[in-house]
Order: structure tokens, then C-alpha cells, then sequence
């Protein structure tokens, strides 16, 4: 076994046994498992929420993106502040109507703000069908970050297999507890690696930041301004759209738990205030993915360019920290992503009355969905790639149903807004089918909410007409 | 909604408004980095000022209502 591999295993090992430790008690109750009984401090919070948006695709993806279409990536760090802005209003009246109806998850909220069970149900399975992709994302992570600096597919094999048991094990024994004690670690070692690397790689190869960017302006210019086929402005704001809807109105379901987590409305607002200062370290692995523009092949794979360079500068106990950061940076993610894919399946879509049958359907579930997620990044890992370009695009169709709701009680008949959703839904993926993730640089998700908002406002007006509510 | 909340609006605007702006698309360098990336993170670091401000507006007002 290399250095490098024995570092990463055992890396891997100290995260999930610190995701063990989160717990505080044997917990039969599926509310103290998801959202902690409610009473997360502002600190809590604020690690939970900073971690959701270090996954593996800012630490991998972002500098791919970077390495194909120059500037255009940074329109993940709009994204996220105006996110923020938009979490700044919405979460906090989110918390206080979950804490005053007991709410879990998504589905919970839309059943209960339209009165209807087929929407909660309805919604999560969408949720669901745009989530996992997400989740086996991050499993196969698990195995590409091994792969690359190993060299070996084994290892990749073994990495992913070993990530997602550890991931099952301590989301089961600590659930969401867990999430927050590993996403201190995580926090402190992504920042402190990519930190480092986005100083000592463009030093090594090129110089220093400076030089790097004096270089691009000079042989490749149009990486700098937009210009690169497919990556466009329209590209860059319909993406940046599409994602700020997506996140700023809750359409992603993992991030309802640390909402609803939260000890305070108060403790939610002022970290949301806060975190667009953390967005900052996102413009991190966008300095390394210029460095890999001057430095690397153009077949290079993009998401492998930071572990080729890593690998090629470090000696191998350093490869095998870096590895260990990109690998938490996939784990926790998982471990959030299979929270809110269990309990949506066992407050949402399996009928289970009794409180003790949620909690045994949300444990299986959370077992199964892993177990699925495994085998399909191991068998076929190609299968999901469509629907993962999707995520944002799909998961988008449930905020207007979400931003409705938030207004009023049935504001508009649940079967209007099934009906926007269903059609938004639709839209999407068979244009995505068709034209792929997006149709004239615009994401597909934005074909589709604008079939979605047409579907609810003409259902809305017929509603009125008619008189019925 | 009250007038201070359009506080959030400006960095918001600005964000948005990235792709299009000319003058971060010219090819030079700002401080030796891209123009585009010095005026993204400037606008997002101004985006916590702007909600502190609002939160101290609301809670003033939560508090003396």
C-alpha cells in the first residue's frame, strides 16, 4: 500500500470517527436525528452552512471549470452571496414556521402550507430524482481523488467503497450531530489546504499569482473575458440564475436541516450576513485552475487538474493531506445529502404512521440509498452525468411552490402548483434531453421555470375566476 | 419591506450584473488579477455590510415595537 493511500484511509477513518463522537445520546426520535432538536448555536450553524457549499466540486469541479472556460466560473461566487441575500430574508421565516409546525423537511413545509399530502409527496419524489445524482457525485469523488494521485483505479475503487461505509455508519449513529462535528474538521482543513495550494501552486509553476494572470492576458486572453464557446455572459448569468433561485429559496433539500436546526431566527439572520465573507475562498481553486491553464495538456481530464498538479509537486505524505481535504470535502457533503434524501423518503413518500416506523424507514433508507449510490459509481459511472448537470435546473422547479407558500397559506390551489411543477419538471429534462444542459448558452432549468410560473399564474387566474380556493 | 432593505439590492445588482459590465472585459488586469474577479469579491464582501445594516434596522424596530 503507497503512503499516499494509507494516509487517505486513514484519514478517512479519524473523520468518520469524529462524525461518531457528534453524538450526544441514543436518539429514537427523528427529529433530534435531523435537526438536532432544534437548538444549534449561531457557531453550530454557521460550520453546518459554510460546509454545504465546500463540496467536491468546488474543491475538484470549480478548478475544471476554470481550466475549460476561464472567468466563467466565477459565477459560482454570485451565486452564493446573492444566495445569501435572498437565505437572509427567506430562512429565518422558514425556521420559525417549522418550529411552529414541527417541520422536517421540504416536503413537510409544502404539505403543510397547501394542505396537501400528494404535494409533499409529489415534491419530494422530484427532489429526490435531482438529488441523488448529487449525492452519487460525491461518492464518485470519493474514488476520482484516490485514482489521480495513486495512479491506481483500485485504489479509487477501495476508496469509494470504504468513504461511503464510514459515511453510513456515523450518519446512522450521529445523524445530523455528526454532520456538525465533522464539518468543523472539514471546514478548518479545506480552508487550510486550498488556502496553502492557491499560494504554492501558481508559485511553483509559474511564479506567483502576478505572473500566472500577466501570462493569461498575454496567450490566452480570451479566458479573461468571457469569451470561450459555450461559457459565455449568457452562459454565466443564466447559470448564476438558475443556481441563486435554486439555493436562495430552499430548493435544495439538504439545506432544510441546518435551517431548521438553528436555535434562533436571530442566530440564522447574522449568519447569513456573515457567510458571503466566507464565499471569498471560493476565488481559491480558481487561481490553481489558471495555474493548470499554463501548465497542463489540454486533454488533461479538467476535474483531475488540482491532483495532477498536487501530484506532480508534493512529495507523496503531503499528496496524501491533500487527498485527505478533497476526501472530507466529498464525505461531509454525502453524509448531509444522505440525511435529506432519508428523511424525505420517510416523512414524504413512504406512508409511515408511526413515529417509530420514520425512524426505522429513514435509517434503511439512508442504507440504501448509499449502497445505490456505491454501486452505480462503481458499475456505471456515467449513467447519472446528465442528470447531475441537472441538479440545480430540477431542483429550481419546487421554488415557486416554496416562494408562494411563504407569502400565505394556499395561496393558490395545490393542484396549481403540482400542475407548474410537473410541466417545469418536464420541460427541463426533455429539452435537456435533447439540447443538453443548456439550449443557447441559457440553462435548461430556466426553459423550464418559465413553463412552471406560465403553468401557475394561468391556473392562478382560473382559480380567481372561478372563485374557488 | 421596509426602504433600508433595498440596501441588499445594490451588491445583489451588482453581482448579477458581472457578465455584461464592458469594462471588466477588456483584457487588462486590475492589481495584477483579472478585473472580472477583483469585482466580484469586492461586491461580495460589501454584501455583509449591507445585511448588518438591515439586521440592525430590524432588530431596532423588533425591539421598540
Amino acid at each position: 500500500m503507497s503512503t499516499t493511500l494509507a494516509i487517505a484511509l486513514a484519514g478517512m477513518a479519524v473523520i468518520a470517527l469524529c462524525g461518531m463522537l457528534g453524538r450526544r445520546r441514543p436518539s429514537g426520535d427523528l427529529a433530534d436525528w435531523t435537526v438536532g432538536g432544534r437548538n444549534f448555536g449561531a457557531a453550530t450553524v454557521w460550520f453546518l452552512q459554510a460546509g454545504e457549499i465546500f463540496t467536491a466540486f468546488t474543491f475538484l469541479g470549480l478548478v475544471g471549470l476554470v481550466f475549460t472556460g476561464g472567468v466563467a466560473a466565477l459565477y459560482v461566487v454570485p451565486y452564493l452571496a446573492v444566495g445569501y441575500i435572498l437565505l437572509f430574508f427567506v430562512g429565518p421565516r422558514i425556521w420559525r414556521l417549522g418550529k411552529e409546525r414541527g417541520y422536517l423537511t421540504q416536503g413537510d413545509f409544502l404539505a403543510d402550507r397547501y394542505g396537501s399530502r400528494a404535494l409533499g409527496a409529489v415534491s419530494a419524489v422530484f427532489a429526490l430524482l435531482f438529488l441523488f445524482p448529487y449525492l452519487q457525485l460525491q461518492i464518485t469523488g470519493l474514488g476520482l481523488v484516490l485514482e489521480l494521485v495513486t495512479g491506481d483505479a483500485a485504489s479509487g475503487a477501495v476508496s469509494m467503497a470504504a468513504g461511503t461505509a464510514l459515511v453510513v455508519v456515523f450518519v446512522l449513529w450521529a445523524g445530523v450531530r455528526g454532520v456538525v462535528a465533522t464539518a468543523y474538521l472539514k471546514d478548518a482543513v479545506t480552508l487550510l489546504v486550498i488556502g496553502a495550494l492557491a499560494v504554492a501552486v501558481p508559485v511553483h509553476y509559474a511564479g506567483g499569482v502576478g505572473r500566472v494572470f500577466e501570462r493569461l492576458a498575454a496567450e490566452r486572453p480570451e479566458l479573461l473575458t468571457l469569451q470561450v464557446d459555450g461559457a459565455g455572459p449568457v452562459w454565466f448569468f443564466s447559470s448564476a440564475l438558475v443556481s441563486v433561485l435554486g439555493f436562495g429559496l430552499m430548493g435544495l433539500p439538504f439545506l432544510w436541516n441546518s435551517v431548521l436546526s438553528a436555535g434562533s431566527a436571530r442566530a440564522l439572520r447574522r449568519n447569513y450576513a456573515f457567510l458571503p465573507l466566507f464565499t471569498v475562498v471560493v476565488a481559491f481553486p480558481m487561481v490553481i485552475g489558471f495555474t493548470a491553464v499554463l501548465v497542463l495538456s489540454e486533454d488533461t481530464e479538467p476535474n483531475g487538474s488540482l491532483l495532477t498538479l498536487v501530484r506532480e509537486m508534493l512529495p507523496e505524505p503531503l499528496v496524501g493531506v491533500v487527498a485527505v481535504a478533497a476526501l472530507i470535502a466529498s464525505m461531509v457533503p454525502a453524509a448531509s445529502m444522505a440525511i435529506g434524501v432519508s428523511t424525505l423518503v420517510a416523512r414524504n413518500v413512504v406512508p409511515a404512521r408511526s413515529l417509530r416506523a420514520q425512524f426505522w424507514t429513514n435509517h434503511a433508507t439512508v442504507v440504501a440509498a448509499c449502497l445505490a449510490a456505491l454501486l452505480l459509481a462503481l458499475l456505471r459511472p456515467d449513467l447519472l452525468a446528465n442528470l447531475i448537470l441537472l441538479t440545480y435546473a430540477g431542483l429550481v422547479q419546487i421554488t415557486p411552490a416554496i416562494a408562494l407558500a411563504l407569502w400565505r397559506r394556499r395561496p393558490v390551489h395545490p393542484w396549481v402548483v403540482l400542475a407548474g411543477m410537473t410541466a417545469g419538471v418536464a420541460v427541463t429534462l426533455a429539452l435537456s434531453a435533447v439540447y443538453g444542459a443548456a439550449i443557447a448558452d441559457v440553462n435548461a432549468g430556466l426553459y423550464g421555470l418559465a413553463a412552471n410560473l406560465a403553468v401557475v399564474g394561468a391556473g392562478a387566474l382560473v382559480q380567481r375566476a372561478s372563485g374557488r380556493t | 419591506m421596509r426602504s433600508r432593505h433595498l440596501a441588499a439590492a445594490v451588491p445583489a445588482a451588482a453581482l448579477m450584473a458581472t457578465p455584461f459590465l464592458p469594462f471588466l472585459r477588456t483584457g487588462g488586469l486590475w492589481l495584477g488579477l483579472p478585473p472580472m474577479l477583483v469585482w466580484v469579491v469586492l461586491w461580495c464582501l460589501l454584501v455583509t455590510p449591507a445585511l448588518l445594516f438591515i439586521a440592525r434596522g430590524d432588530e431596532r424596530e423588533e425591539g421598540g415595537a
